[in-house]
């Protein structure tokens, strides 16, 4: 069932995120930043009560005037202070409603992000390293076989007894699903990227499938015990003479088409 | 517009287009495109001897179209001074560059003659940081107009590729990828980190690299800390660091690198691929790219990892390695990581015993590999103009392997045979690439293929300032300082002349040197005295001459000089060399000593003994060639209206520009 749901929502967010394909990765992302800006101050404006925030933010500056007109009286000064302290109180609280309800969307498109915009896909020339973590303590050496479906397996298999994993390289055969078998356990390996912005698979668990609605880029695996992990490179985006992660070029073009989006729209905040 | 005149003018507009773009087929020249292939080291002999045995069959179909000739190289006869003779067409008296090592007048402190970092203007110090307000730079000190500006003045296109002694590159309208002299990232030419647990690889005294000493605690684990470069954004440029885990299985001999979410799985002995690092100047907010590639030594017994040496990273380029700066960033996107240090080849890994021969040559073919792709690359979206591009493993895999070939070499009975197999097998590398530049030719296209230098055996070494203090020229007065660097073991009031760097000797003039001992007006005798005393030099061990020429600079080049320019540069005999302990000014016991150093070719040598080799598809008209030439030359392929000034055009002397 959650299986079904997680399905649906990256086929959702494929869908969503269509028109930025034909875009690179920097151009794709920084599109949907300042769309997802626009998109969440409209979310604010609509789900709060902007005649009451505007009422409060009044009152607030009444408070601050009469703070500043009465300074020669400690009295009113401490009256109005308290007023304002109340006030942003309030302020909070009528925060709260539109921002638990932008939160949900926030958390999925932050994970959608992170799946396709995080992480470089899988080279088809260099292998890439599994690691694979077990619950139950390392199998032994000679029980431990890897089965490989459109993927080279590159020797040797590197035993940490510290830390209970298992490390070895796959070298990807085309840019099609390809999967791993550890002992019985199959694994979905994912694609070397067929498209900009496609979601990038960089581990696995066969844990709690809500993980994987917020962490879209955890592989399925059909029962077992393994989970693990690719080692794929981040992707920093050379902005403004910097390297950006995905997350600075998001936070920063969003909150400014957020600004933006209160000027143009008029919202209060 | 009435309907009618306007479908008229519709009709007509393509069938005029038609018409104007076969007439501009029909007058318009093609664009003529000359590859230019520099293959630093390139020995003519060698590459008759090869071509005789049947090694270079595309190199003998280039040599039937102008012979095989011995182009005319640079004195002394070094790469930078080589290279920077071909790039500007002059010598060392305009473009300034006398060896890889030059020295402050004043102070005798030695520096890198090519380039050199000028730190930030103004700088807020803010606690223990330090906000520059502007950037550094990296100055080319290089002089003189290079050849190609008169091609790209003239919209021809230019691409040069790993050109040599143009780092940071030249601005201007030409496309450049520098080479040789591109430091890596702690700013030498090449400096290797090597973990080990193996006491007796642990030593300070390693030059060219460093060895960290690493301890496994009984869980399988080294923590490697790698050592980026200085860190100017802090209070006494402390260091950059990067750590590592190393997590080992002694049982599969392989282990698993952790470094910046990252894991890299390794079986001993094998390369990884390359490992892009970020060093963080500022966490978040500042950082530089470095890439390196390891090489797992040994995991059993002891841990012996190898890193080489941090190149800059050409996708994220912390110093300018390319013009435009997209170049190199392109080149990446479209190949991958490339070495992109001036001394790909780590022959000091090989020459401080932490690279084997066989684990050296793999690294040399790692090099060579990236440098064809780059080359077939560039190769295949050549259209127009000038294509230079440069190949530095003949040169440096040459210099270690020499000792294969020569049989006189004090480590040949040492050295496996198969390296001379080597040797040929990287001349016939080259010959392919002459035999792919051949076929993308056409009937505008030319090849032309040269070399800066040959090469000789190095057998034997002069310690130069040894020779000076025993002779009388220079005074030791702390014997127990003779081995020490930078002139650590004499005293200056007393010193008439000292060598430092590979060719050269300076006098002590008391008008330029600090505590100088020679007056101006006695340079001239001392230098006559000292050329006819160290040409009568002879090795006790053969009786043969050790110096054939030595050339009292100012004679050679009688124009101005510049103040750091050596005094006299010594042209060794074949065979022989200066000693390293000469270019850093130390002092050795002995004059003369074999060279048990696997660097056993040299150039740094007399230039009449080591020319370069020069092949072209162009007949040439004259019969002397000199590397100084070449830039006028092609650029008279091109029919520029005004040839580059130095040299002269050895296609068609009647037309010297």
């Amino acid at each position: 069932m959650m299986n079904t749901a997680g399905v649906i929502l990256n086929g959702f967010f494929d869908v969503l995120l269509l028109p930025f394909r034909t875009l690179p990765h920097f151009w794709g992302l920084f599109f949907i930043s300042l769309l997802s800006g626009l998109g969440m101050i409209t979310i604010f404006k609509f789900v709060s009560n902007q005649e009451k925030i505007s009422r409060l933010r009044r009152r607030m500056g009444g408070c601050i005037l009469g703070i500043l007109l009465h300074l020669s009286s400690p009295g009113m000064v401490m009256e109005f202070a308290g007023k304002l302290i109340w006030s942003n109180t309030v302020y909070l609280a009528y925060l709260l409603k539109p921002l638990l309800v932008i939160a949900i969307p926030f958390m999925l498109l932050w994970g959608q992000l992170d799946a396709r915009y995080g992480s470089s896909e899988m080279d088809k020339i260099d292998p890439v390293t599994v690691t694979v973590f077990f619950d139950d303590g390392l199998p032994a050496r000679d029980s431990f076989e890897i089965g490989v479906s459109g993927l080279e397996l590159v020797p040797p298999v590197v035993f940490i007894d510290t830390l209970d994993e298992a490390s070895f390289r796959i070298l990807p055969e085309g840019d099609f699903l390809h999967y791993l078998e550890i002992g019985g356990t199959s694994i979905q390996v994912g694609r070397t990227g067929s498209w900009n912005g496609c979601r990038i698979l960089r581990g696995f668990d066969s844990g709690s499938s809500l993980k994987k609605f917020f962490c879209p880029w955890i592989g399925r695996v059909n029962g077992g015990p393994v989970s693990g992990w690719y080692s794929l490179p981040d992707v920093r985006y050379r902005v403004l003479g910097g390297h950006w992660s995905w997350i600075a070029v998001f936070l920063v073009f969003s909150s400014l088409s957020a600004i933006a989006g209160v000027k143009v729209f008029k919202v209060k905040i | 517009m009435k309907r009618r005149k306007f479908l008229k003018l519709a009709a007509l507009s393509p069938a005029a287009l038609l018409a104007m773009n076969t007439g501009c087929a029909r007058t318009a020249s093609p664009a003529r495109r000359v590859i230019v292939l520099g293959i630093d080291g390139m020995d003519p002999f060698l590459l008759r001897n090869f071509i005789h045995e049947g090694v270079m069959p595309n190199a003998a179909t280039l040599m039937a179209s102008a012979g095989l000739n011995r182009l005319g190289t640079s004195n002394p006869p070094q790469s930078p001074v080589a290279w920077s003779n071909f790039i500007t067409g002059y010598g060392p008296d305009v473009h300034g560059i006398f060896d890889f090592i030059h020295r402050d007048p004043s102070s005798r402190m030695p520096y890198l003659s090519t380039s050199r970092v000028i730190g930030p203007d103004r700088i807020i110090n803010i606690s223990d940081w330090r906000l520059p307000l502007s950037g550094a730079k990296v100055e080319l000190l290089r002089k003189g107009e290079p050849f190609w500006n008169r091609l790209t003045d003239e919209g021809i296109p230019v691409t040069m590729v790993k050109l040599p002694v143009d780092f940071p590159p030249d601005k201007g309208k030409a496309k450049i990828l520098s080479g040789l002299g591109t430091p890596d990232m702690r700013g030498s030419q090449g400096s290797f980190t090597f973990f080990t647990d193996d006491a007796r690889s642990i030593t300070d005294k390693t030059s060219g690299g460093i060895v960290v000493p690493v301890r496994d605690y009984g869980d399988s684990c080294y923590v490697c800390t790698i050592k980026g470069p200085e860190n100017s954004m802090r209070a006494g440029n402390p260091v950059m660091e990067v750590e590592a885990k190393v997590w080992v299985d002694r049982d599969a001999d392989a282990m698993r690198i952790d470094i910046q979410n990252e894991s890299i799985v390794l079986a001993a002995g094998e390369w990884s691929r390359w490992v892009r690092m970020r060093f963080d100047a500022i966490p978040h907010i500042s950082s530089v790219y470095a890439i390196g590639r390891f090489f797992v030594k040994e995991i059993t017994p002891r841990l012996k990892l190898y890193l080489s040496p941090l190149n800059i990273d050409p996708l994220n380029p912390a110093l300018p390695i390319s013009e435009p700066q997209g170049y190199s960033i392109d080149l990446a996107r479209d190949l991958g990581p490339f070495y992109t240090q001036g001394f790909p080849e780590d022959t000091k890994a090989l020459s401080r015993g932490i690279l084997s021969d066989e684990e050296y040559l793999q690294q040399a073919w790692i090099v060579l590999r990236e440098r064809l792709d780059l080359f077939h690359h560039e190769l295949s979206r050549f259209r127009e103009g000038m294509l230079f591009f440069y190949f530095s493993s003949l040169d440096l895999n040459i210099h270690m392997f020499y000792r294969a070939l020569d049989h006189s070499s004090p480590l040949h009975a040492s050295t496996s045979p198969r390296f001379k197999g080597a040797v040929r097998e990287l001349y016939r590398q080259i010959d392919n690439v002459i035999g792919d530049a051949l076929s993308a030719r056409d009937a505008n296209t030319e090849v032309i293929l040269l070399s800066d230098h040959g090469f000789a055996p190095f057998n034997r070494s002069f310690n130069l300032n040894t020779w000076l203090a025993e002779e009388g020229y220079a005074n030791i007065t702390s014997p127990s300082a003779r081995n020490q660097d930078m002139f650590a073991a004499i005293d200056w009031a007393s010193t008439a002349a000292y060598g430092l760097g590979l060719n050269c000797l300076y006098v002590n003039r008391t008008d330029r040197e600090e505590n100088g001992a020679v007056p101006p007006e006695q340079v001239h005798d001392l230098l006559l005295r000292l050329k006819q005393e160290l040409e009568s030099v002879t090795d006790p061990a053969t009786g043969r001459r050790i110096i054939a020429n030595a050339y009292i600079t100012s004679d050679f080049y009688p124009g101005p000089l510049p103040p750091y320019a050596p005094d006299m540069i010594i042209g060794y005999a074949r065979c022989y060399r200066s000693s390293w302990e000469t270019t850093l000014g130390s002092y050795p016991e002995e004059v003369i000593t074999d060279n048990l150093d696997p660097w056993s070719g040299t150039h740094c040598i007399d230039p009449g003994a080591v020319p370069g080799t020069l092949l072209s598809t162009v007949p040439l008209s004259l019969p002397d060639p000199n590397l100084m030439d070449m830039g006028k030359s092609i650029s008279w392929l091109f029919g520029v209206p005004v040839l580059p000034s130095g040299g002269r055009n050895i296609f068609n002397e009647a037309n010297p520009g």
